[in-house]
């Protein structure tokens, strides 16, 4: 009886930890906070959903929700945030993207390779979140603050 | 008169009157032989007229046929209405576009949803045809069964720094005629290369300057008439009444934002059919 109460316990304590991998986040608000907060080296305009699906080669059924925002071929600064049902599938075409951009650049803009050798792929729960921008440091501390909760 | 006068007198005559009649039948030839000479003439000149006529038919109609496949007539009977401030869907609704990044921006702007891009940032003309490495041959993806009425060639920006514009010249003939091969029914548009700002004309890096630009959109409109393809001006659409694109379209001096590829986009559609 004693050990069927101790498991009992163990059980209920185990709960709110396992919660913690599934933690909800909004896609478009950790977008706009990137957008507003972070340093690009120019204004950025909202990607449509169809294009940056194409562009990374996604399903349809694996984006549950996106926001992306781009600035002119002149600069690689970017932000993509994808609440997907496939994470993995998405960070790995989230590494193949920066690849293929990193080789475009060496010889288009070598002076925008650093961005992207510094850029951010993260993932928080659900959402996969695509980061190339002046100021990967501080990039981080907005997706820190907009996921951590 | 005696006979051998009479004689003499009468042979006399005979001659002369065989004499006449020597010039006469003389004439009579030279008169029949002339007529022959003009009949046989007349004749030759009426077979050669419709040798010629009927080589000249034969060769308009191959002209004709050639140039029905190269470039056909837009459809007369489908009219579109287009609103001269607003990008037009019917205009752009079936058509392709295959450049460097002019083409690849106007992608990520959505301003033309139903179209096809083909376009990659740093692409040229070169690897356009033949590939890059291991990428293939962007114009190949045009092969992909669809019927476009419209194609637009955006090339020319990655290629000012190139040693001999007349490089440029033959590759970029060669790519429009892989691409009228791929897509024989479809009218194909040469894009100009935009302006760039004074200051990034001033730096001049990779040749790039406005100079150097007009040179380069001379060759593609040369191009344009000897393809029978249209040269899309949209060098005009965006330049000051310097000739230079204006100062903060672009923070690069060279790449501008998704207003002026709209001032483009709506040029083109309200010059050119």
């Amino acid at each position: 009886m004693k050990k069927v109460i101790a498991a009992i316990a163990a059980l209920t304590l185990m709960m709110p930890l396992a919660g913690c991998g599934n933690k909800e986040v909004d896609a478009t608000k950790v977008a706009t906070e990137l957008l507003n907060n972070a340093s690009f080296a120019e204004t950025l305009t909202e990607v449509n959903e169809q294009v940056t699906k194409k562009r990374l080669d996604l399903d349809d059924d694996e984006v549950i929700m996106c926001a992306a925002f781009k600035g002119t071929s002149a600069v690689v600064d970017e932000i993509i945030v994808i609440k997907t049902t496939d994470t993995e599938d998405v960070e790995e075409k989230l590494y193949e993207y920066v690849d293929s951009q990193t080789e475009q650049y060496e010889s288009y803009r070598p002076s925008e390779v650093p961005k992207l050798e510094d850029s951010l792929i993260t993932v928080e729960g659900d959402t996969v979140i695509y980061c190339a921008s002046e100021d990967s440091v501080k990039a981080m501390e907005i997706i820190t603050e907009n996921t951590s909760k | 008169m005696n006979q051998k006068e009479r004689l003499e007198e009468i042979h006399k005559r005979h001659e002369e009157i065989q004499k006449k009649r020597r010039i006469r039948n003389h004439r009579i030839i030279l008169a029949a032989a002339a007529a022959a000479a003009l009949a046989l003439l007349i004749v030759i000149t009426a077979v050669s007229v419709n040798a010629i006529s009927k080589h000249i038919a034969e060769k308009r109609a191959r002209e004709t046929e050639i140039a029905a496949q190269a470039t056909p007539s837009p459809e007369p009977a489908k009219e579109i209405h287009i609103d001269p401030n607003v990008i037009s869907e019917d205009y752009y609704g079936t058509s392709a576009f295959i450049g460097n990044s002019f083409a690849d921006d106007l992608y990520t702007y959505s301003l033309v949803p139903n179209a096809d891009f083909f376009a990659r940032t740093g692409l040229s003309v070169d690897d356009a045809l033949e590939g890059d490495g291991d990428k293939e041959p962007i114009v190949g993806e045009l092969d992909n069964g669809k019927d476009y009425d419209r194609i637009f060639m955006i090339f020319g920006e990655n290629e000012l720094g190139w040693v001999d514009p007349g490089t440029f010249n033959d590759e970029y003939g060669e790519l429009i005629d892989k691409v009228k091969e791929i897509c024989p029914e479809s009218r194909i548009y040469l894009l100009a290369i935009t302006p760039v700002t004074k200051k990034s004309s001033d730096e001049n890096i990779n040749v790039t300057n406005n100079d150097r630009i007009r040179e380069y959109n001379e060759i593609i409109k040369t191009l344009a008439s000897e393809k029978n393809a249209v040269y899309a001006d949209v060098y005009s659409a965006v330049a000051d009444k310097d000739g230079n694109l204006p100062v903060g379209a672009a923070t690069d001096g060279v790449h501008f934002g998704k207003e002026y590829y709209e001032k483009c986009l709506l040029y083109i559609q309200n010059n050119y059919e």
